[in-house]
């Protein structure tokens, strides 16, 4: 949930302690409704008539009619990881780009055999060698031209 | 005719001779202390700064000798020029410790940057040639685990599973690994054969070099990212 989101709900929560079945079943129904309506008797009104209908239409989206709650997604929206939704046809000969992960970390592959994993752990061992070796061409480039740093009597 | 009797013009030109004596003689000595002190500290910056580029220039040497995938023809260059820089200094050391004047001295300390660069483009030279030298050793186990993921997804497609996502991955290994070592190749060929008198001229083509090889850190980093996507694919097919 966005955090804007969250601080969102958070005085709308403490100002409806009891507002209802749908208080604990439609969290996600309660995320869009605007901070603004807290104010005033009329707010409250406009808050609970929105609370309500977005809560009827939770349960009419819902893929468990009678259910109050649904609470696990579809094992295949979850399961698969999201590289694997991307298409990636192997004849296009262009493969699928993944994003660079951050430096300095290989998650570990479940299922990935020790060879694999060790060669995922050296190969992101060198990467992170290079990342120093660049640094010290950094520092190296970014000395002053005229005293290298020390050289100044 | 004068108006002092030259008793008393004696006693005046003694009195003046005892002052310049008494007084001038330490003021100049003073000032020639003053200087030799500054002289010496002076002499002692410089003797540090070649200390420092000494140490630096051992640490490349050893650096450039145990770099597992530079070419010994590259290898030889780039210690020879190290080697080249190291003796140089010395003798510059011995020069400078022999200047009697500050004027002289700041000559040839600043000789220290202009005569070898070693901060400037000898340190960026080797490490570059390591960095190229690193991105070989990280293309070995990747283009490994290319293999064993083609491996994977052969036998996957023997058992009627659909594998175009992790072939698509498995390519872009590749993929991304040819240009990391494209990269890393140029990039390596070009700064070898600079030196360091051709500095600043030179900086440009090291520039170039460091961008290549930026880029080529984040083709390895995107085969890494790709030969996990392919795995956690064949995971699910």
């Amino acid at each position: 949930m966005h955090p804007l989101q969250a601080a969102a709900r958070r005085p709308v929560d403490l100002m409806l302690p009891g507002a209802g079945v749908g208080a604990g079943s439609g969290p996600e129904e309660v995320a869009g409704i605007p901070v603004a309506v807290k104010a005033g008797a009329a707010g409250r009104v406009v808050f609970l008539a929105a609370l309500l209908a977005g809560f009827a239409a939770g349960c009419r989206s819902s893929p468990h009619p009678g259910s109050s709650a649904p609470t696990t997604p579809p094992a295949a929206s979850s399961a698969v990881p999201a590289a694997t939704t991307a298409p990636a046809p192997a004849a296009s000969g262009t493969g699928a780009t993944a994003q660079p992960q951050a430096s300095g970390s290989v998650t570990a592959i479940p299922g990935a055999t020790a060879q694999e994993s060790a060669d995922l752990a050296q190969a992101q061992q060198d990467i992170d060698q290079l990342e120093q070796e660049l640094s010290q061409v950094d520092a190296g480039l970014s000395k002053d031209p005229n005293t290298e740093g020390d050289v100044n009597p | 005719m004068s108006r002092f009797p030259p008793t008393a013009k004696a006693v005046v030109a003694g009195w003046l001779l005892a002052t310049v004596m008494l007084l001038g003689v330490p003021v100049s000595a003073r000032a020639a202390s003053r200087q030799a002190a500054t002289l010496t500290a002076g002499k002692a910056i410089c003797d540090a700064a070649v200390t420092h580029r000494e140490a630096t220039l051992s640490a490349l040497i050893a650096e450039v000798g145990a770099a597992p995938h530079v070419t010994q023809a590259d290898k030889a260059t780039l210690s020879a020029a190290l080697h080249s820089a190291a003796a140089g200094l010395q003798a510059l050391k011995t020069s400078f410790d022999a200047d009697r004047t500050l004027a002289q001295l700041r000559v040839d300390c600043r000789r220290i940057v202009t005569g070898f660069y070693v901060y400037l483009f000898l340190v960026p030279q080797v490490h570059l040639v390591a960095a190229a030298d690193r991105v070989q050793s990280a293309s070995g186990p990747l283009s490994d685990l290319a293999g064993l993921i083609g491996d994977q997804i052969t036998a996957a497609a023997a058992r009627g599973e659909n594998v175009s996502s992790a072939q698509g991955y498995d390519t872009d290994i590749s993929t991304q690994l040819a240009a990391a070592e494209q990269a890393a190749a140029t990039a390596a060929a070009t700064v070898v054969v600079l030196a360091a008198s051709g500095y600043p001229g030179n900086r440009p083509t090291i520039e170039s070099a460091r961008a290549s090889l930026g880029d080529a850190e984040r083709d390895l980093a995107a085969a890494v990212s790709a030969a996990s996507a392919a795995l956690a694919a064949l995971k699910v097919a």
